[in-house]
């Protein structure tokens, strides 16, 4: 007991002196860089092919995959970063397609010009859903409101037949007009589309993770309380961080339409915002890499396990719960912990 | 001054708080000691705002009852919560950091230099995830990521809760000096030895109530205070 460091004063013997890479690696700042660099070039690549592949079914696959990796990487700023489960993420996708058709059609507004009043849209009814749900403590509320809100919309949608086109959907003839000399009306326009939508809202993630707004976010998902009685105004920092996430995706939903051609009441069920949930899981939630490795496995791997025909759901649902049994923090948690130095000091 | 009249908690239909007022003159160290249940945590708990509350809650001509935790904090009311409550998979310097939630970055940048330069500890173990640290550190940590915020009346709940003798003496001697910088102080706390040794003003708390208040000197010589919590 008398041996015992003074508390305010202690000094603890200094770790053993790194050496060459192992040190750079090893350091916090090294591991960070050596994961951006890695993540940044996957990307790059991944965006590449699609853009210069020949084959439209390459082209049509990437710009899904860029849709899907929108809705992830947006679903984890208010899951992954402030820990809020919302499932009504595919309805604001939704929301986005037929506001934006609908000014369109109705309106004779650009695609373009279609773009603020949706996202407006969106943040609007994301405020409204998200201010009397995120005041409680403890996210139910929010979880099940969101998932109420959700299936409102759908039946809104599929019901509301002048509007809508009902249960039938609506068929779009609309392509994005050419903007700064790039047509964004061809299939690889829509890709190009589609990957810079996915490219900016990376950097809007990555952005608040790195920020004050995305260190309170975090506290708060730690702890609600903690995070209050040090100053964060909660409710409102969650509300901000759910009306970015919902206009990203009601950005992603403006694509889809002219992409397809087609919308329906079908792209906002609740199953399709599991869907994205399951993808945060499998990547690492709350971790920036995370939402585009869960889209890859996700989206991709259906379409790379075609040759197994009916069995690729399977082998598609055990490889899912294989990475939630043994990888718990997602794919990027596994890759985190292989190049992570070994802890010292600690006790 | 630190200013409490008629502070009403309640939780449903348990009054947990009934009625208290006190007050805490500027630069001094007061202690509320009791049973647990008393309301000591839920005062405090109130003070900052955690929890809805009835009565006047005021530093001078400031009030605070009715305020958002987030603006109590501004006015320089800070709560140190039971039990420590780091975030314990952030690092010490991340705990700190979030601190000073409200500060500019250079203000957290100085308020940063200058308490890892006051508990040089803080420093060594920066980058450390602050859960594993041991108890009194985390203590530690808890109260210097309160003093982050510059706070003008600090509050802390059961500083002593779950520390070996030796750590409480020495958390003793951190708030000292906090008291000796001129600092309000207020702590919760059942230890009722740490709270005779430290404080300047006592207030017992029993049943949402404040039975006795005064110096530790004369509250204690109640026999019945000395028998509740002294065990003499």
């Amino acid at each position: 007991m008398t041996d015992m460091p003074d508390l305010a004063t202690a000094s603890v013997p200094p770790a053993k002196a790194p050496t060459a890479w192992r040190g750079w690696l090893g350091s916090l700042a090294g591991r960070r860089t050596l994961l951006a660099v890695l993540g940044i070039a996957a990307l790059a690549v991944l965006l590449a092919v699609p853009a210069t592949a020949s084959s439209r079914y390459i082209v049509y696959l990437g710009t899904l995959l860029a849709l899907h990796g929108v809705l992830a990487v947006s679903l984890n700023i208010i899951m992954g970063f402030a820990g809020q489960f919302a499932l009504a993420h595919a309805a604001f996708y939704g929301l986005g397609a037929y506001t934006s058709a609908i000014l369109i059609r109705d309106f004779d507004l650009s695609f373009w010009a279609s773009l603020p009043p949706t996202a407006a849209a969106a943040a609007l009814l994301a405020a409204a859903i998200g201010y009397p749900s995120l005041r409680f403590t403890g996210g139910i509320h929010f979880a099940l409101i969101t998932f109420a809100f959700g299936e409102l919309i759908r039946l809104v949608t599929a019901n509301w037949h002048d509007l809508t086109g009902g249960p039938q959907g609506m068929q779009l003839g609309f392509s994005p007009e050419p903007l700064l000399g790039i047509d964004f009306g061809s299939t690889r326009g829509i890709y190009a589309l589609a990957a810079g939508l996915l490219v900016i809202s990376l950097a809007i993630a990555a952005a608040i993770r790195f920020s004050r707004f995305g260190r309170s976010l975090v506290a708060i998902r730690e702890d609600e309380v903690l995070a209050s009685s040090l100053g964060i105004n909660v409710t409102a920092n969650k509300m901000a961080a759910f009306v970015i996430t919902s206009v990203l995706a009601a950005l992603a939903g403006t694509i889809y339409g002219p992409f397809v051609g087609f919308i329906s009441p079908e792209m906002m069920s609740a199953s399709d915002s599991i869907s994205v949930v399951g993808m945060l899981i499998v990547g690492g939630l709350g971790t920036l890499a995370g939402p585009i490795f869960g889209t890859l496995i996700f989206m991709g791997l259906p379409e790379l396990l075609r040759v197994a025909k009916l069995y690729r759901l399977v082998i598609l649902g055990l490889i899912i719960i294989a990475v939630v049994l043994f990888a718990p923090k997602g794919v990027a948690g596994v890759i985190d912990r292989l190049i992570r130095p070994k802890r010292g000091g600690a006790r | 001054m630190l200013t409490v009249e008629n502070l009403k908690v309640a939780y449903g239909r348990v009054e947990a708080v009934r009625g208290v007022s006190f007050a805490v003159p500027a630069g001094q160290i007061a202690a509320l000691i009791g049973a647990n249940g008393a309301g000591k945590s839920s005062t405090l708990n109130a003070l900052t705002g955690l929890v809805r509350c009835r009565g006047k809650i005021a530093e001078g001509d400031i009030r605070f009852d009715g305020l958002a935790t987030d603006a109590i904090v501004r006015h320089g009311v800070v709560q140190v919560a039971q039990g420590r409550q780091l975030f314990p998979l952030m690092s010490v310097r991340e705990n700190l950091e979030l601190g000073a939630f409200l500060r500019s970055a250079a203000d957290k940048r100085r308020r940063l230099d200058e308490l890892m330069a006051r508990f040089p500890l803080l420093a060594e173990r920066a980058e450390q995830a602050a859960g594993t640290l041991s108890g009194g550190e985390q203590q530690l940590v808890a109260i210097a990521r309160a003093l982050m915020a510059e706070p003008r009346i600090l509050l802390i709940d059961e500083p002593c809760l779950g520390l070996a003798p030796i750590m409480i003496r020495r958390v003793a001697a951190v708030l000292r000096d906090l008291h000796a910088a001129g600092l309000t102080i207020l702590i919760a706390e059942q230890n009722a030895s740490f709270a005779t040794a430290i404080a300047e003003h006592l207030l017992v708390m029993e049943n949402g109530r404040i039975t006795q208040a005064g110096p530790p000197a004369a509250v204690m010589a109640h026999a019945d205070v000395r028998r509740a919590y002294l065990g003499i």
